[in-house]
């Protein structure tokens, strides 16, 4: 009841100050969020109680390591006959020169191995019901396998030459290129998102940090050579380096032997080079990106800043007051920039977790075109109001973000694929066994002053970094608003194509 | 029918729900607990037990104890197809309106509970349904109850918060349709092989003259019209004792006033295709041209229908399928491709796109898919490509099996659809039985020359590939 008064009061007072709480484009009366009056809030029937509760554990991680360096995690669960494998090499998509890290991962699965041609290895992998799927991420790259129990030894056994034993066939990396070129393409003329997603990670990163590339334009792919390939290869696809991962329908011990079997002659090469990350670029002023999508009818708007280290003490806190802002149907963004001011139908925030270093937090929210201005503006709000006094987290906000954060990993570990990819995040932060039950239990202790905190620390300042993509046409000029405007051509490999000058005074729309 | 006083009576009784906690109804309907049969020499677990309550709503509990979670799906029987005309995405708006309050749960306090309570939820809508789920720990299954009971007896409709999410729909329909490449021609496409017939001719998301036209008064009506028990069905699956599950669904779903005249659907026959339909849509979001085909097909379940899903299979599922390895893989003609049945209720099309690359034409592509679709349609497919496709519905079919919601899901859909829940463990089967020669047949029965409909993508001008 309590926070039930101070949302309704906040919405009043800052909709008698201003324009904040009023929706735009509306000539109705706009009732706060919360609609009903406590009189009327009385009358009504509360939730009802909870039943007994069972605790949900992260089910145990039976390790082991082969003779060669190769680590196994294996984790038991046997509702349904089936398994998930998948095969983690710690580099991510940035780890080589661009692009390289992605195609070396796509010729593992289309580039056929010493004994097997291309088709006749992928027809051999799918006819084990399965689907060989390849995945990197900023810190990984994943092999994935899911298949019936009694597949488990061949779709092993297979993966292991993948990795052990690649062709990468020279006329199938042409045609992998060629491919690849046309997606990038079609991602910087249709993908809002992905140009923007490339942007702030090339504004955030210096070149030679290996963050700086998310994912790679036609003419990084042009210089990606099968030497390069192999390389990359040879340097990172080393024992030491790899994890595999079984979780399903079978025993820990064998379980084990299988993968013994299958990778058990991978033979130590040269030692593991270390890849170093330079500190991220924390943005100085408040300034803005626009990639142009000519025509688009919607705008991509990412407000961008930096987070601590994945590794901080305060990533508890640090979550929780994420989830506040923008972590789900909850938060202050969907309940204001969605349910109230009509700006958006996603909108969130999220913090983007990196192995090394400082890592990007971004708000993000999909507007039409014309409403650009008025959505960045209501997503800048929220963050100024979440890190100042204007609207401090309150007791509700905070359990309920740290019950969710919490409980909601019970939910993700009914699919043995997804038990499998967080031991496979759990490995790539180098975070130890227990880690996922410390974490639910430290969600919930967050304290007011802490999530405070850290929500200063994620959302406070004014030099957020404004990346957009949208018809730059139509709102250059609105978002002059925020700062100096940059505009990029994706189509172009994001060269600058004009520069629009910071204009405060500029109609948001 | 006077959708008015419906309206007023369950408005009425909701607020008495009080005293049908004390005196829930009686349950009519016997429980029917269906083991499941071993599976293509795999066994599972999976207990169903379907019941009904007085007021019509039918019930189909899935207990598993794997997991201490549980996932509540209610889903109800109207979606697009159920849309009049000028009224299109209308069912999906409504869908949006149903997270804005209810007799007891104040604006917003929807998301705020589940969330508040470790769990997420949803709603979405489809031409043929429309289901609002939440998945949750097993202690807060009350809660789930509670909120879907709470939202099928009446709604808190105001001018305000249909504005607000006929805006909030319009950012829907420009993130999903208007701002992505190739999606509008999708949509144009289904049109095409539903010419003439209403239901499917227009998608679930509408479009935005109808939804800009669409009126707060068709709110309270639809609500009426289609949200009654005895035009839903619930599922629970997950961890929770049966009876007490039970005895919570008639507590809170006993005192729903059943819907006596719930608008007939009468869609009339689909029109008779009798020449092939074609199209050019320019696309400024594309950057490759593109070639989407349709055909019409029979219903799910229908025995052609197994048949023609192992087609769609063979055609584009997996880096193997003859699609995927002779244009994208051997030629590298195209970048990507896909096939697929669109798993209507009603009558069903198949529909295939395949993406030019840049170093090709249309016209090549064009030629190479017709030549493996004459292929299949004159040679059946080989054993081994059945086995591996054996092989890859029961996995598929197995790991559909694994969340709660995803159980729950496919158990609601199976009782409205067809009237019995547990028909979906002889599925596999059904499956398992199509034969290579029925696979050939369908291709060459259903994908004619005649009833083809065809669309071309062009990306803008300046950027198209030439001719060779």
């Amino acid at each position: 009841m309590r926070k039930l008064l101070l949302a309704a009061t906040v919405l009043a007072a800052c909709g008698g100050a201003g324009e904040a709480s009023v929706p735009p484009h509306l000539d109705i009366a706009v009732p706060p969020l919360q609609s009903t009056a406590d009189t009327a809030r009385a009358l009504r029937e509360p939730p009802p109680s909870s039943l007994a509760s069972k605790p949900s554990p992260f089910p145990t991680i039976e390790r082991a390591k082969l003779d060669s360096g190769i680590r196994v995690a294996v984790v038991e669960a046997h509702a349904i006959p089936v398994v998930q494998i998948r095969v983690v090499t710690f580099a991510g998509m940035g780890y080589g020169a661009p692009g390289v890290a992605d195609m070396t991962a796509e010729m593992l699965k289309d580039g056929g191995t010493r004994t097997m041609a291309a088709t006749d290895l992928l027809t051999h992998v799918e006819s084990l019901g399965a689907s060989l799927s390849v995945d990197v991420d900023f810190d990984r790259s994943v092999l994935s396998l899911g298949v019936t129990v009694p597949h488990l030894d061949e779709a092993l056994g297979l993966l292991g030459q993948i990795v052990q034993s690649p062709r990468f066939d020279g006329g199938e990396l042409r045609k992998l290129k060629a491919r690849r070129t046309d997606e990038a393409r079609e991602a910087a003329r249709g993908n809002g998102t992905w140009c923007a997603t490339h942007l702030l990670f090339r504004e955030l990163f210096a070149e030679s940090n290996p963050y700086a590339h998310y994912d790679v334009v036609p003419s990084e792919i042009a210089k990606i050579t099968d030497q390069a390939i192999r390389d990359f290869h040879k340097r990172f696809y080393v024992p030491e380096n790899i994890e595999v991962i079984v979780t399903g329908d079978v025993t820990a011990a064998r379980a084990q032997a299988a993968v013994k079997k299958a990778f058990g002659g991978f033979a130590a090469a040269a030692p593991l080079q270390k890849v170093t990350f330079p500190e991220a670029i924390a943005p100085a002023k408040r300034r803005v990106i626009l990639a142009s999508r000519p025509h688009s009818e919607q705008s991509d708007i990412f407000v961008v800043g930096l987070a601590p280290a994945r590794s901080t003490a305060s990533w508890p806190d640090l979550r929780v007051a994420n989830q506040v802002l923008g972590g789900g149907v909850a938060s202050r963004l969907f309940a204001d920039v969605r349910e109230q001011r009509s700006l958006a139908y996603s909108t969130r925030s999220q913090i983007l977790e990196l192995a090394h270093g400082s890592e990007p937090v971004l708000a993000y929210a999909g507007t039409a075109t014309k409403k650009t201005g008025l959505a960045i503006q209501g997503v800048l709000e929220n963050m100024e109001k979440i890190s100042t006094a204007g609207q401090p987290i309150d007791q509700a906000e905070l359990s309920s973000a740290g019950r969710y954060l919490s409980d909601i990993f019970a939910i993700r570990l009914e699919s043995i694929g997804s038990i499998a990819d967080l031991v496979a995040v759990q490995d790539t932060l180098a975070l130890p066994d227990g880690y996922w039950d410390t974490y639910r239990a430290a969600v919930r202790d967050v304290s007011v002053d802490h999530a405070q905190a850290a929500a200063k620390r994620l959302f406070g300042g004014t030099a957020q970094l404004i990346v957009v993509a949208g018809d730059a046409a139509v709102i250059g000029k609105a978002l002059s608003h925020f700062g100096e405007v940059v505009v990029v051509d994706p189509e172009k490999e994001f060269v600058t194509t004009s520069t629009i000058a910071a204009d405060p005074t500029a109609a948001l729309e | 029918m006077n959708l008015g006083r419906a309206a007023v009576l369950a408005a009425t009784l909701a607020s008495t729900v009080a005293l049908a906690q004390t005196h829930p109804p009686r349950v009519v309907a016997t429980s029917t607990v269906v083991p499941a049969p071993p599976l293509h020499g795999v066994a599972i677990k999976l207990d169903i037990r379907r019941s009904k309550l007085d007021n019509g709503l039918r019930v189909v509990l899935a207990p598993d104890h794997t997991s201490p979670t549980i996932a509540v799906d209610v889903i109800y029987d109207v979606g697009g197809r159920n849309e009049e005309r000028g009224h299109a995405g209308f069912a999906h708006l409504f869908e949006h309106m149903m997270f804005q309050g209810s007799a007891n749960v104040a604006r917003g306090d929807h998301f705020k509970l589940v969330t508040s309570h470790g769990g997420t939820l949803n709603g979405t809508t489809s031409e043929d349904r429309t289901n609002y789920f939440e998945m949750l720990p097993r202690s807060e299954l009350p809660l789930a109850l509670w909120l879907e009971a709470d939202r099928m007896r009446t709604l808190d409709i105001t001018q305000f918060n249909f504005e607000n999410q006929r805006k909030v729909v319009e950012e829907e329909f420009r993130m999903r349709v208007s701002n992505v490449p190739y999606r509008p021609a999708s949509i144009r496409l289904d049109s095409m092989v539903y010419e003439g017939y209403w239901p499917y001719e227009h998608p679930a998301i509408g479009n935005m003259q109808d939804l800009d036209a669409a009126q707060l008064e068709w709110v309270k009506k639809f609500h009426d019209a289609y949200y009654a028990p005895n035009n839903a069905v619930l599922a629970i699956a997950g961890d929770f004792d049966e009876a007490e599950a039970m005895q919570l669904v008639r507590r809170y779903f006993g005192p729903a006033v059943p819907q006596p005249s719930i608008p007939p659907y009468q869609p009339g026959p689909v029109p008779q295709q009798k020449a092939p339909r074609d199209a050019i849509v320019e696309d400024a979001h594309a950057e490759l041209p593109a070639i989407m085909l349709g055909w019409p097909i029979p219903p799910m379940r229908e025995r052609d229908h197994y048949a023609l899903e192992l087609l769609a299979m063979l055609l584009g599922d997996g880096d193997t399928s003859r699609l995927e390895s002779k244009l994208v893989r051997e030629r590298a003609i195209a970048t990507d491709i896909s096939v697929s049945t669109n798993d209507h209720r009603g009558p069903d099309d198949f529909e295939i796109s395949l993406k030019v690359a840049s170093s090709a034409t249309v016209a090549q592509v064009q030629h190479a898919f017709d030549t493996e679709l004459e292929a299949v349609k004159h040679t059946p497919p080989s054993d081994e490509e059945m086995r591996k496709l054996r092989n890859r519905i029961e996995a598929h079919f197995l790991f559909g099996l694994q969340s709660n919601f995803s159980r729950a899901q496919q158990l609601a859909e199976f009782e409205l659809y067809w009237g019995d829940a547990t028909l979906l463990l002889g599925e596999l089967d059904r499956y398992l039985a199509v034969k290579k020669e029925d696979v050939m047949r369908v291709a060459a029965q259903y994908l004619k020359p005649e009833t083809r409909s065809r669309i071309e993508v062009k990306p803008p001008l300046s950027t198209q590939p030439k001719e060779h």
